[in-house]
C-alpha cells in the first residue's frame, strides 16, 4: 500500500458507509494519529481531515502558522491554516454538513472545548474511528523502510547507554543524552521508558533515582523516524550479573525466539503470544504468563495505527504480509524482577524478518 | 507558541522540597479549598495530561510523563492523586508528587464516584475540564448523576497567573535556561550550522543547564516560519528562525529568534516593534496599545500570525489561559509574559522575535530578549 492507496481506502470506506463527508481529527496527545496516516502531516496542534465525495480532500492545520510545514508533508492536499478549528470547518460547510451522509473519525480525543463544538456541528454523524484505523492499517513501503531506520536508531541508542551508564547517574539523566543521542542520528520523538532497580516490578518513565550497582536497567527504546515508531526492549545489569539473572534471561529470549518463529503470514497473532508462553510455562513460570503479571508479548507499531495490534492470546488478527510489531516477552520472574527484551518484526511473504540486527542479550555496564 | 508534545516525558520531575517547599503547596491547597468552599462545592477534580497539567502541578507537583491524572481535593484537606499506569508503575509515579499514596487510575468515573460518596452533598467543582478529551467530561457526568460537575476555570485559574516569590525565583531560573540554550543555538548558527544541528545544540545546552524538558521549533526554509522537526533532513538555513521552550521545576520559559548573517529589513522592523514594546510594557497597559506600538514600527508589513496575539502568560502553563477568549487583555503586575512582534512578507521572509517580562507597580523587568 502507498499513501494514495491509503486515502483510497478510506474513500471506499465512506461508500460502503454511505457517508458523503467524512472528518477525521487528531491533535497532539493522539496515540494514534489517523491525520498523519493519512496525510503524512503530524499534528502539532489540532488538525483535521475532510474527504468529501468529488472535491480535493482539505487538511485544517492549527495554529495558523502551522500551514507552511503542512504544504510541506501533505503533498496532493488542500492546506487551510485556523486559530479556530470548529470555526474553519465550519466555513467550509456553510450550508452545514449532509446529514444522513457525514462520518467522523477522532472527534471525541480533541479537546473537550473543541470536540463538543465539532460534534454539534456534525449531528448525526456516524463515528467511523475502528473501522477507518482498519482500512488504512496496512504500512507503505517507505513506513517499513523507516521502521528499519528507527529500529536501527534504537540499536545505536542501546549501544550509547552501555557506553555512559554509570552508578552515580539519575535515571532521567541518562534518558535523557540517550534521547538526544538518538535526535542526533535523526529520531524526531522517542516512547522511552527507561528505570533500574535490583527487583523490577515494570518499566516506568525514568525518575531521578540513582543508578547503583547491582542494578537492573531496563529500556524500552522507540524512536520513531519520519513519524514511524519501532522499538527495541532491553536490559542490562549494573555490575556483573548473578549466575540466576544471566539463566533467566536466557530463558526470556527462548521465549521470544520462539514467539518470533512462529510469526508467519495466516496465522493469528494469539498464536505468537501463545508460543511465547510455553516456554516459559514449561519452566514453571505457566502463572506469571497471565494478568496482573502480564497482558501482552508486544504490539503494533505507529503513530497512525496500532495494527495488527497487541500480541496477545485473544487477538484473532491473521498475520499478513507487511505487518510491523514488537514481539518483547517483558516478564516478570520472581527470582529476578521483571526481564525485557524484545525484537521488531515484519511479515515477509513466507514467515518474519526481524528488523534489529542483534538479538536482546543481558548487556552489561560497569560498576 | 505551541510546541510538539513528546511520546513521553523523560526529564527530571521529581518533587524537589528544596526547589518547592511542601509550605508553597500547602499554602496553594489552603487558597483553592477557601474559593471551593466558598462557592458551594464538596470537592474538587483536576485533571491533567503530560500537555495541560498546570492545575495538578499547581497543586500536587505532579505532572503526568505518560498520560493523565486526577487529583481529587476534599474540603478537609485531604488529596487523593490517581496517574495512569499499572499498580508497578507507581513506584516513580509516586516521587513526583508530594501527596502519599498514589493510586493507579483505571476507571476515572468509578474512582471519583467511590470518592465523591464520603463528601457531603452538593456540587463537584472541575478544574481543567477544557484540556479533556471530548469523549471523557459526559463519562464522568454520567457516573456522578446526583452530582452537578462545574467547570471552576474562572474561580481558579486567577491563581495559576499571579505568581508567588516561590514561582517567580523558578521561573527566573528558567530563564537562566533559556538563555543558555538560546546562546547555544546562536553560537551554532554562526558556526554555519544546519538548522536541526542548531536545534539540538540548544536542547543539549538546556538539558546541560537542569531544564527537565525542551522543545525547539526551527525553520524548514530559509526565512520560514518555525515548525516541528519532524524530519531527519536538515540544511544551513539563513535567516533562521526558532523558537525554545524550557521547562525547570515545572515552570516554562521561551523566546523566539530571528539570526541572519546579512541585514533583513523584517528582521529590522520586527526589533523595533519588540523594542517599542518592552519600552512601553507595565502594570495597566492594555495588550492592544502594545499591538498598536508594534504595527507602528512595522512600517505596513503584516503581523505574523504568531505575533496578533503580542503577550502571553507563562507559568506552569507555556502559554496560561485568560479569563477573556481574546487572551491577555492588561498587564498586571505580578505575572510573567512572554512579548512578541513578528512580520511575515512571504513563505521564507519572516521575522519573530520575542521577550520575557516580570511586570510589576512600577514597570517591568526583562527576563530575557531576544534583542540582547
Amino acid at each position: 500500500m502507498d499513501i494514495a492507496q491509503r486515502l483510497d481506502a478510506a474513500y471506499k470506506l465512506m461508500a460502503t458507509e454511505g457517508a458523503d463527508v467524512m472528518l477525521v481529527a487528531s491533535n497532539e496527545l493522539a496515540r494514534i494519529d489517523t491525520v498523519f496516516h493519512l496525510t503524512g502531516y503530524r499534528a502539532l496542534g489540532e488538525s483535521l481531515a475532510i474527504l468529501a465525495r468529488g472535491e480535493a480532500p482539505t487538511l485544517i492545520v492549527t495554529p495558523e502558522w502551522e500551514i507552511s510545514r503542512a504544504e510541506a508533508r501533505a503533498a496532493g492536499w488542500r492546506i487551510r491554516g485556523a486559530e479556530d478549528l470548529p470555526q474553519a470547518v465550519e466555513a467550509q460547510f456553510p450550508k452545514g454538513l449532509p446529514r444522513g451522509k457525514t462520518a467522523t473519525a477522532g472527534l471525541g480525543k480533541l479537546r473537550a472545548a473543541t470536540g463538543r463544538r465539532l460534534a454539534a456541528f456534525a449531528g448525526d454523524a456516524k463515528t467511523l474511528d475502528q473501522k477507518l484505523e482498519a482500512a488504512l492499517m496496512p504500512k507503505t513501503a517507505a513506513e517499513i523502510e523507516n521502521a528499519r531506520r528507527a529500529t536501527a536508531i534504537a540499536e545505536r541508542g542501546f549501544d550509547r547507554l552501555l557506553e555512559i551508564a554509570q552508578p552515580g547517574m539519575p535515571e532521567c539523566e541518562l534518558a535523557v543524552r540517550l534521547r538526544l543521542f538518538m535526535e542526533e542520528l535523526g529520531a524526531d520523538d522517542n516512547f522511552f521508558l527507561l528505570t533500574a532497580s535490583p527487583h523490577n516490578r515494570a518499566v516506568q518513565p525514568s525518575s531521578g533515582r540513582k543508578l547503583e550497582a547491582g542494578d537492573v536497567i531496563l529500556a524500552e527504546m522507540t524512536p520513531t523516524y519520519r513519524g514511524q515508531l519501532s522499538q527495541i526492549c532491553r536490559t542490562a545489569a549494573v555490575g556483573r550479573p548473578s549466575n540466576v539473572l544471566a539463566e533467566k534471561y536466557a530463558l526470556v529470549v527462548r521465549a521470544m525466539e520462539a514467539g518470533i518463529r512462529t510469526v508467519k503470514p495466516g496465522i493469528r497473532m494469539g498464536e505468537v503470544a501463545k508460543a511465547i508462553d510455553e516456554v516459559l510455562s514449561a519452566e514453571g513460570y505457566a502463572e506469571f504468563c497471565r494478568p496482573p503479571h502480564i497482558r501482552r508479548r508486544g504490539h503494533g507499531l505507529g503513530h497512525g495505527s496500532n495494527a495488527p495490534g497487541d500480541v496477545a492470546p485473544d487477538n484473532n488478527t491473521i498475520l499478513g504480509e507487511d505487518m510491523v510489531f514488537v514481539v518483547h516477552p517483558n516478564q516478570y520472574l520472581p527470582e529476578t524482577g521483571y526481564l525485557l527484551c524484545g525484537e521488531p518484526v515484519r511479515v515477509t511473504a513466507s514467515g518474519v524478518e526481524q528488523l534489529s540486527k542483534r538479538t536482546a542479550w543481558l548487556a552489561t555496564v560497569a560498576a | 507558541m505551541e510546541v510538539m508534545q513528546p511520546a513521553v516525558l523523560v526529564g527530571a520531575y521529581d518533587w524537589d522540597e528544596t526547589s518547592l517547599p511542601r509550605a508553597e503547596f500547602e499554602r496553594r491547597v489552603k487558597e483553592v479549598l477557601r474559593r471551593l468552599a466558598a462557592s458551594g462545592h464538596a470537592g474538587l477534580v483536576v485533571y491533567g495530561n503530560k500537555l495541560e497539567s498546570a492545575a495538578l502541578a499547581y497543586l500536587t507537583n505532579f505532572t503526568p510523563k505518560l498520560e493523565s491524572a486526577f487529583a481529587l481535593l476534599a474540603l478537609d484537606g485531604s488529596v487523593r492523586l490517581h496517574s495512569a499506569g499499572s499498580p508497578h508503575m507507581m513506584v516513580n509515579a509516586q516521587r513526583l508528587t508530594w501527596v502519599e499514596g498514589v493510586k493507579p487510575l483505571r476507571d476515572a468515573g468509578k474512582q471519583i464516584a467511590e470518592w465523591a460518596e464520603a463528601l457531603a452533598p452538593g456540587p463537584l467543582g472541575f478544574w481543567t475540564t477544557e484540556a479533556m478529551p471530548a469523549d471523557l467530561p459526559p463519562r464522568l457526568s454520567a457516573a456522578l448523576p446526583a452530582r452537578p460537575l462545574n467547570d471552576m476555570g474562572a474561580r481558579l485559574d486567577p491563581l495559576l497567573r499571579a505568581k508567588s516569590p516561590v514561582e517567580r525565583r523558578l521561573m527566573r531560573e528558567a530563564r537562566s535556561v533559556l538563555a543558555r540554550a538560546a546562546a547555544a543555538l546562536r553560537e551554532r548558527f554562526e558556526r554555519g550550522g544546519t538548522a536541526r544541528q542548531a536545534a539540538l545544540a540548544a536542547e543539549d545546552a538546556a538539558n546541560d543547564a537542569g531544564a527537565q524538558d525542551v522543545r525547539v521549533l526551527a525553520s524548514l526554509v530559509a526565512g520560514g516560519t518555525p515548525t516541528a522537526l519532524d524530519s531527519p533532513d536538515s540544511t544551513r538555513l539563513d535567516p533562521l528562525l526558532a523558537y525554545i521552550a524550557v521547562r525547570r521545576a515545572g515552570y516554562w520559559a521561551d523566546g523566539s529568534l530571528t539570526l541572519a548573517t546579512a541585514p533583513h529589513a523584517t528582521i529590522e522592523r520586527t526589533r523595533a516593534g519588540l523594542a517599542a514594546m518592552l519600552e512601553k510594557a507595565r502594570a495597566g497597559v492594555a495588550t492592544a496599545e502594545l499591538a498598536a506600538i508594534a504595527r507602528d514600527k512595522l512600517g505596513g508589513m503584516e503581523v505574523h500570525p504568531a505575533a496578533r496575539k503580542p503577550v502571553a502568560g507563562i507559568g506552569l502553563s507555556l502559554i496560561e489561559r485568560e479569563a477573556s477568549p481574546n487572551g491577555v487583555e492588561v498587564l498586571e503586575a505580578g505575572r510573567v509574559y512572554t512579548l512578541r512582534a513578528g512580520v511575515r512578507t512571504g513563505a521564507g521572509d519572516n521575522a519573530i522575535l520575542s521577550a520575557m517580562i516580570e511586570v510589576k507597580p512600577g514597570g517591568a523587568d526583562i527576563l530575557w530578549s531576544a534583542l540582547d
